[in-house]
């Protein structure tokens, strides 16, 4: 047998099958400059006497070994006899089933078959093997093994089992591996990457990582195309229309370049977002995340399997609801839809980074990760809640593999930055784009003005809820614009605080007319939203029931109303910045 | 090795390959080699990690880089009376 001594372990289990065979062995190591290579120490001579077989060492793609490796098939072939294999041992618990199995079998097994071999690989379950002893032996016969194999069912593990430990054996006899490059720096960064407590701070730091990117390299371009281009193209579309009926350039300046306007300038901030979220994914960092989540999710005492998709949740939430048709347990699958939007989407976190640097100045960052972080605690509390009373289940455990961590690629890293955006540029061009319109025109008939529209009095109507909140009836407008799509509330926001006439971005009128207590509790209510048209859109396809799908909705809005009723009454309580110097 | 292998995730949520390595004293190539063995002989099944099986209809689907997720696999039907007829036997 030729191996590759680069991946010995494997090898061996083949190794491990052939000695059951009665046909002289000799081992030829191939590729043993590779193994060298990669810091695998095969001692051939240590390895030749455990097996209890000559092995001979080769480099074939350099012909060396190989006149040494015909010499000893050679010689093997005169005198068969000299070799005594070790074989792997079947567990002293089986091996009366084994022998069991080989009488029954008698003298009915052809040639070049045997019976202890064929015996072996009935209780490993060998299809072909059953197949033609089915065909080989009388009925009666058949039927006691049949019967033998199904009491037994387990007894491959044993006989699995062996071989893994010959081979264990054999490893620890010959070869030393020492754990170099790639390996060893992965153990190293994974002893705090995925532990339970620095891996969740590590896991915090990235997010804040990324928030403070894009705050510093982002936002300055983003209030950059807020004030000098979309501001500027405003006034310079109310000043070229001034000569055609008002509503037109109300509607170009407002409804087109002050709503989906305002939303094209966040490309900047998620071009930096996904660029920083690409990068932690190719690194293999992202996968390190999942498991510190799950472990995270599983001392909250949810489902195991919940995480899978609520992890494709901060990507969009759309994606994580159809993904979660991986949990077979209809109650982890129903309490995993009803949690999925509650993980704080690409969407979300844009709007975020758009709005807390305005606020909160120099405490953008420690804001943006705390938001985010209550939006976990939130969405722990809430799962911990619905799986104490609703959904009760049973845990299934998991085996995980992590892959190394290893230099991005720059071509896959463009590569999804760019689908994003365009994505993103699609959704803005397109649907924020009749959003805005519809806004606008709701925020200018029957006129003459803003407060009497039909949004006015709507808005007005919502007036009492606005004072809990802290939130004129313009914030809770587009706060509710929201539910078509999250970046909606911006444009939303941009539509109906105007801005342009004095020359001040959205940011800026937002500061000058909102006070960051306010600010807060609209940023608090829009991470806890109800979940976008789209996402309700699938989770009454993938529950196939309407109940449930309002049943997340009014959850989810009165979380989101009483976390920000909570943040704003709180803010009142103890006097912070309620209004602006 | 396999039947240890077997306990050894009972009882816990998520075990690492890594982990399993050590505890087991093999290295982390032969705790694949097992894995493998084990979902052949329908012990373990591998699941999608999140959006394997909804890939036709997710959009982000272009942009996805499944080699970078983690692999995962559970313990199956078979698996899980295994380990609880191994419960129950005597020692």
């Amino acid at each position: 047998m030729i191996a590759d001594a680069s991946a010995i372990e494997r090898n061996l289990y083949l190794l491990s099958e052939l000695l059951w065979l009665p046909a002289p062995l000799v081992l030829g190591l191939n590729m043993m400059d590779v193994a060298t290579a990669e810091g695998i120490e095969i001692e051939a001579h240590v390895l030749a006497a455990a097996l209890g077989i000559s092995v001979v060492p080769l480099v074939a793609s350099r012909a060396e070994g190989v006149s040494a490796l015909i010499a000893e098939a050679v010689r093997l072939a005169r005198d068969p006899d000299k070799i005594k294999p070790a074989r792997p041992e079947v567990g002293t618990a089986h091996r009366e089933v084994l022998a069991t199995v080989r009488a029954l079998l008698g003298e009915s097994v052809p040639p070049p078959y045997f019976s202890e071999w064929v015996a072996l690989k009935l209780l490993e379950g060998d299809r072909e093997i059953t197949e033609l002893t089915r065909a080989w032996l009388p009925d009666e016969a058949w039927r006691q093994i049949e019967e033998l194999l199904h009491r037994h069912e387990d007894t491959v593990l044993d006989i699995t089992s062996g071989r893994y430990e010959w081979i264990g054996r054999m490893v620890r006899a010959a070869v030393k591996q020492p754990r170099l490059g790639q390996v060893s720096f992965t153990d190293r960064l994974d002893r705090y990457a995925v532990h339970p407590f620095w891996g969740m701070l590590l896991l915090f730091a990235a997010f804040a990582l990324i928030f403070g990117i894009t705050f510093q390299v982002a936002s300055p371009i983003q209030e950059w195309l807020d004030v000098h281009v979309v501001t500027s193209s405003r006034t310079w579309l109310r000043a070229g229309l001034s000569a055609m009926p008002p509503w037109t350039s109300g509607l170009l300046a407002d409804g087109v370049a002050g709503g989906a306007g305002i939303v094209f300038t966040f490309l900047p901030v998620l071009v930096v977002f996904f660029t920083a979220l690409a990068l932690l994914e190719d690194t293999g960092y992202l996968a390190r995340v999942a498991y510190v989540m799950d472990r995270f999710m599983h001392a909250l005492g949810l489902h195991g399997k919940s995480f899978l998709p609520l992890f494709l949740g901060f990507g969009c939430n759309v994606p994580a609801v159809i993904g979660t048709r991986v949990i077979e347990a209809r109650s982890g699958w129903l309490l995993t839809i009803l949690l999925a939007p509650l993980v704080p989407c690409s969407a979300r976190l844009a709007v975020l980074a758009f709005l807390v640097p305005p606020f909160f100045g120099k405490w953008a960052l420690p804001v943006a990760v705390g938001l985010v972080a209550a939006n976990v605690v939130v969405l722990a509390a809430v799962g911990i809640a619905l799986n104490q009373t609703l959904f009760r289940g049973h845990r299934l455990p998991f085996i995980m593999e992590l892959p190394l961590y290893h230099t991005p690629n720059a071509r896959s890293i463009a590569h999804f930055v760019w689908h994003s955006t365009r994505m993103f540029l699609t959704k803005a061009g397109s649907f924020i784009l009749l959003m805005s319109l519809l806004v606008w025109a709701l925020g200018n008939f029957p006129g003459p003005d803003l407060e009497s529209s039909y949004l006015g009095r709507f808005g007005h109507a919502l007036g009492p809820l606005g004072e809990w909140l802290g939130m004129d009836w313009r914030l809770l407008v587009a706060l509710l614009s929201s539910f078509m799509a999250k970046e909606n509330a911006m444009a939303t926001l941009g539509i109906l605080y105007g801005g342009g006439e004095k020359g001040l971005g959205l940011a800026e009128t937002l500061v000058a007319s909102v006070a960051p207590a306010s600010g807060l509790a609209f940023l608090t209510a829009t991470m806890l939203f109800i979940p976008c048209a789209a996402t309700v859109a699938v989770m009454r396809q993938e529950t196939g029931s309407w109940r449930w799908v309002f049943f997340g909705i009014g959850m989810m809005l009165l979380i989101a109303l009483g976390a920000a009723v909570l943040v704003f009454q709180t803010c009142q309580w103890f006097g912070w910045s309620i209004t602006h110097a | 090795m396999l039947r240890k292998f077997l306990r050894l995730t009972f009882g816990r949520d998520t075990t690492e390959t890594a982990d399993l390595a050590r505890e087991l004293a093999v290295s982390v190539q032969q705790v694949r080699m097992m894995v493998e063995t084990l979902e052949r002989l329908g012990y373990l099944e591998k699941v999608a990690a999140g959006c394997e099986q909804s890939c036709e209809h997710c959009a982000q689907y272009p942009a996805c880089s499944p080699n970078e997720s983690p692999h995962i696999w559970k313990l199956t039907g078979k698996g899980e009376r295994y380990l609880a007829a191994d419960r129950e036997a005597p020692d």
